[in-house]
């Protein structure tokens, strides 16, 4: 036994410090990682700041506005503040990444609010949310971060396919920007821009024309304007255009080829047309040569008006240009000078080909040609210019100061226009409108009658209807149903009969309408062929209280 | 040290005695708790408080809620609604809760990590009695957890009007609110308590 | 039975639970020689700070329930709703669970804090001896789920911030938010100015 058992020395535990760190701190480490990884997506998602100049800031508001394309938000209005020289405003927007691609030189910015032009009304969605900037991406390749932005939408955004074409016009009408150009009725494309020309003798019309569309306009194609009714009213008659219902509001653009045979390649990018100034013109045939002509007239040319048709042998072969009055001091005479436009290629030329179209027309004067007013429309008054190389006329005598060679002209002989004039009268008087008159009368009576009757047979049906009914009900016990619904099918048939024929029925009072008109017609008639007996005259100088 | 406890609630003195794990010591008399068993209470609370503090960047800095109807959008951050307040002049709203969802979760935070991180360093903060005093006083009036009850509300509200879409913020906000409150419940106040009388 | 503290002799610090022996209290000026925050044997004037905190909240409690608590406008019509009118809403609806959670919330507990503080002012002020445990759990009750009236506040902040779509939908803040909030705010505070040991301190008096 030693003396070390008196006194036990207790030896002190070793003391290790933790090693590893508590297992507690995964958390942070875990939320810092998601925070960081947080982080860097939002800055990768954040894409470029660009900038917008605008006239104005009108309903753009910054961290509300947004920028979207086709309806899709791509970015957001940061900040709006002047321009230094505080005439602009500048639109500072912070866009999506994936909008990146878009922002290149050529891209445009609007701003859409609600607008109600040309034809149509847009953006009526921001009444409720406010304005938003609409992008129309370009199709440059230079990235941009400024952009100036249009004060109204675009006609035509770059991502469109199709072609442009321009126009040329005397007047511009009721087109503007965003005016629709139609064929057959259906709107292809549209106007893009207008402006004058160098020489501001014309309007030059940009248009749009939508893929697939773009491949019908030809170079042989006519394009006119569609603005609302066309109306004319010349030695033809009456005549009105209309190409859709929009344009009478619009104005709208159509275009056709005359000839499908004849209608030329397609024609390219930028391709220059004339816009005709309606459907009738533009289907003409061009003739590029137009020979001018002059004629002295001495008698009255009341009714010729500049268009008037210039025919030979009842065909057209040119127009009237103008009409004026002239005053010969010396002879102390008036005469009528009337320019005329002959198209000698609507004239098919046969024979060895010695002769050219130009020269045809003074071949013919040589050969006496000489021209003549004649009555085109007899109920309106219009004239027209007659050639012809029947009649012999005195060889002109070419006037010193004469701007265009002479044709000359034939006195229309008064008894010409009178004999026909006597001898419509004669026809009309022969006419037995008396008796055609008492003779309608006489139908609307037996109308009236057989109307009646009608209604008489009528109340017949319904006695009949009634049997049938009768019948109906017996004939449910006994017979099919098949034979049921076929006298049911009679039934309503007879039912709408009696609606359509009965006094009250919409078709009868029609009827009896136009009869009555029909009569007050004849009675019209007959007042007239009346006056017309006592007042001939009045066929040409029109009825005495009215004329000047 | 003194090792006796006065209740906070009726003011019976106590013997403080240790606890097994997970226990809690009740007042004899009126049953409010006294003092709790805590277990690695240093690391747990710093830990805590630091994820805290990611969160709460996280929820300040992302889309909170966003609303959807008939193609227009709203984001908004925990920011925008003090801002909208203050914007409509309701000042004493906006501040109420800018203090209570914003600054003061922040202040406890900030608190949270300036006492414990010296301490678990073995070291002891300057400003520890001033700042654990701020602290207790703040803690009644950090209200996180009412505002996501607030945010639930609105959900259901708006639900029937429009489409809305939580943002990253609001999962941040949910995680905070819970990581703060088990950052309290770690907190072993002995050790405050011992750290303040050895100075 | 322990005696109390304060039979003890002894005031605790409300921060750190330090007891201090109430001779050495006005030495150090009234505070915590550990963490220095100010000690009292019991709260200073409570009964009358709460009674006055009281008072204040029962009168906003009113303007808070009458006046519109949000403005809603909906494609151009103004739709104004006070917290009723909106549980009304919600119950009518069918989403009964989401009108019981506003009405607790903000028409419920906000009435139930200020009549529970009243009853407890009162009778301490009678030196009630009747079941301090079960009073003193009620304002334990109060101090916790007054915080969970601020869920309105919350809700008009949310609605306001979010639903800012133009002339589809608006909502803005009414009249009623501030005092709402100053009805919550300020019953925290009578919650926090009531000091429940004198639920207890004046029973001991009379049982002695």
């Amino acid at each position: 036994m030693s003396e070390t058992t008196e006194q036990p020395q207790a030896t002190e535990v070793v003391v290790r410090r933790r090693r590893l760190p508590s297992l507690i701190w995964i958390i942070p480490i875990v939320a810092a990682v998601i925070a960081a990884w947080l982080a860097v997506k939002a800055v990768n998602d954040r894409g470029p700041v660009i900038t917008i100049r605008f006239d104005s800031a009108t309903g753009l508001e910054a961290g509300k506005t947004k920028i979207r394309y086709r309806d899709v938000d791509i970015g957001l209005v940061e900040a709006v503040r002047l321009d230094e020289d505080l005439t602009h405003v500048l639109v500072s927007a912070r866009m999506d990444r994936r909008a990146a691609p878009f922002l290149v030189d050529d891209t445009q910015l609007w701003v859409v609010r609600a607008r109600v032009a040309a034809g149509e009304v847009s953006g009526l969605g921001t009444l409720f949310s406010g304005a938003y900037i609409a992008l129309a991406p370009g199709r440059g390749k230079t990235p941009a971060g400024h952009f100036i932005g249009l004060e109204t939408p675009p006609a035509l955004t770059g991502d469109q396919p199709g072609r442009k074409f321009i126009l040329k016009t005397k007047r511009l009408g009721s087109l503007d920007v965003g005016s629709p150009v139609y064929h057959r009725q259906i709107q292809v494309g549209r106007v893009i821009s207008y402006h004058l020309s160098d020489t501001s003798e014309e309007i030059e019309l940009g248009i749009f024309i939508e893929a697939p569309h773009h491949e019908r306009v030809r170079t042989g194609t006519r394009f006119w304007n569609a603005d609302g009714f066309d109306f004319a009213l010349d030695a033809n008659g009456l005549r009105v255009d209309s190409e859709s219902l929009l344009t009478i509001v619009s104005g709208g653009i159509a275009f056709a080829s005359p000839d499908p045979t004849k209608a030329g390649e397609i024609a390219g990018e930028n391709s220059q047309f004339i816009l005709h100034p309606n459907r009738r013109a533009s289907m003409e045939p061009v003739h590029q040569l137009k020979q001018r002509y002059l004629l002295y007239f001495n008698e009255s040319v009341r009714g010729l008006a500049p268009g008037a048709p210039v025919e030979f042998r009842g065909i057209r072969v040119g127009q009237v240009v103008s009409v004026e009055l002239e005053f010969d001091t010396d002879k102390m005479e008036f005469r009528i000078p009337v320019v005329v436009e002959i198209e000698p290629e609507r004239i098919r030329l046969t024979g060895d080909g010695k002769l050219y179209p130009e020269d045809l027309a003074p071949k013919l004067i040589e050969k006496g040609l000489t021209a003549q007013l004649k009555q085109a429309n007899l109920l309106t008054g219009q004239l027209a210019i007659a050639l012809s190389l029947e009649a012999k006329g005195s060889r002109p005598t070419p006037g010193k100061n004469d701007p265009y060679p002479r044709i000359p002209t034939i006195p229309t002989p008064f008894e010409e226009l009178a004999g026909t004039v006597t001898r419509i009268l004669k026809k009309i008087d022969d006419l037995p409108l008396d008796r055609i008159a008492s003779g309608v009368e006489r139908d609307l009576a037996s109308l009236d009658h057989t109307l009646k009757a009608a209604t008489g047979t009528l109340e017949s049906f319904d006695s009949t209807l009634s049997g049938l009914k009768e019948l109906t009900g017996n004939l449910d016990r006994e017979l099919a149903p098949a034979a049921k619904t076929a006298i049911e099918e009679m039934q309503r048939t007879l039912k709408e009969l009696r609606a359509n024929f009965g006094s009250d029925s919409p078709l009868s009072s029609d009827a009896r309408q136009a009869l009555e008109e029909f009569s007050k017609a004849a009675r019209g008639i007959r007042d007239l062929t009346d006056y017309l007996e006592r007042h001939p005259e009045s066929l040409l100088r029109g009825k005495k209280g009215t004329a000047p | 040290m003194d090792k006796r406890i006065a209740c906070h609630c009726c003011d019976l003195l106590h013997e403080v005695r240790p606890l097994p794990p997970g226990g809690v010591a009740l007042c004899a008399r009126c049953g409010a708790i006294l003092y709790r068993y805590k277990r690695n209470p240093l690391d747990r609370t710093l830990a805590l408080a630091l994820t805290g503090l990611i969160l709460f960047i996280v929820a300040n800095s992302f889309p909170f809620l966003a609303i959807e109807k008939a193609g227009l959008t709203r984001q908004m951050t925990l920011a925008t609604g003090i801002f909208e307040l203050y914007r409509e002049e309701v000042y004493l709203v906006a501040a109420l809760v800018g203090l209570t969802t914003v600054l003061l979760p922040l202040v406890e935070l900030c608190a949270l990590l300036y006492v414990f991180a010296p301490l678990r360093l073995g070291r002891r903060p300057r400003l520890l009695a001033p700042v654990w005093r701020v602290m207790a006083r703040v803690r009644a009036w950090s209200m996180m957890e009412v505002f996501m009850l607030g945010i639930l509300v609105s959900l259901v509200k708006l639900a029937s009007m429009a489409t809305i879409v939580p943002g990253v913020a609001v999962y941040a906000f949910g995680a905070l609110i819970i990581v703060l409150t088990a950052a309290f419940a770690a907190i072993d106040p002995h050790l405050v308590w011992e750290a303040l009388e050895n100075r | 039975m322990s005696p109390t503290a304060k039979e003890a002799g002894l005031a605790a610090c409300h921060v750190c639970n330090r007891l201090i022996p109430v001779s050495e209290l006005a030495a150090t000026g009234h505070r915590c020689p550990r963490c220095g925050a100010s000690v009292h044997l019991r709260k200073s004037d409570s009964l009358a700070r709460c009674w006055a905190l009281v008072l204040a909240a029962t009168i906003f409690y009113f303007p808070a329930n009458l006046l519109p608590m949000t403005h809603t406008g909906f494609l151009g019509k103004v739709q104004s709703d006070t917290i009723m009118s909106g549980v009304l809403y919600f119950f009518a609806s069918g989403s009964w669970p989401i009108a019981l959670v506003i009405f607790i919330a903000s028409v419920f507990v906000p009435l139930l804090k200020l009549l529970v503080l009243a009853y407890l002012l009162i009778s301490v002020q009678r030196r009630s001896h009747w079941r301090p445990a079960e009073r003193t759990r009620l304002y334990r009750m109060t101090e916790i789920i007054g915080r969970w009236s601020m869920v309105d506040i919350y809700v008009v902040t949310i609605l306001v911030a979010l639903v800012k779509l133009g002339a589809l939908a608006n909502i803005e803040a009414g009249p009623a938010a501030p005092y709402f909030a100053l009805v919550v705010v300020l019953t925290m505070f009578a919650a926090m100015a009531f000091d429940p040991r004198l639920i207890w301190d004046r029973m001991g008096d009379e049982g002695n």
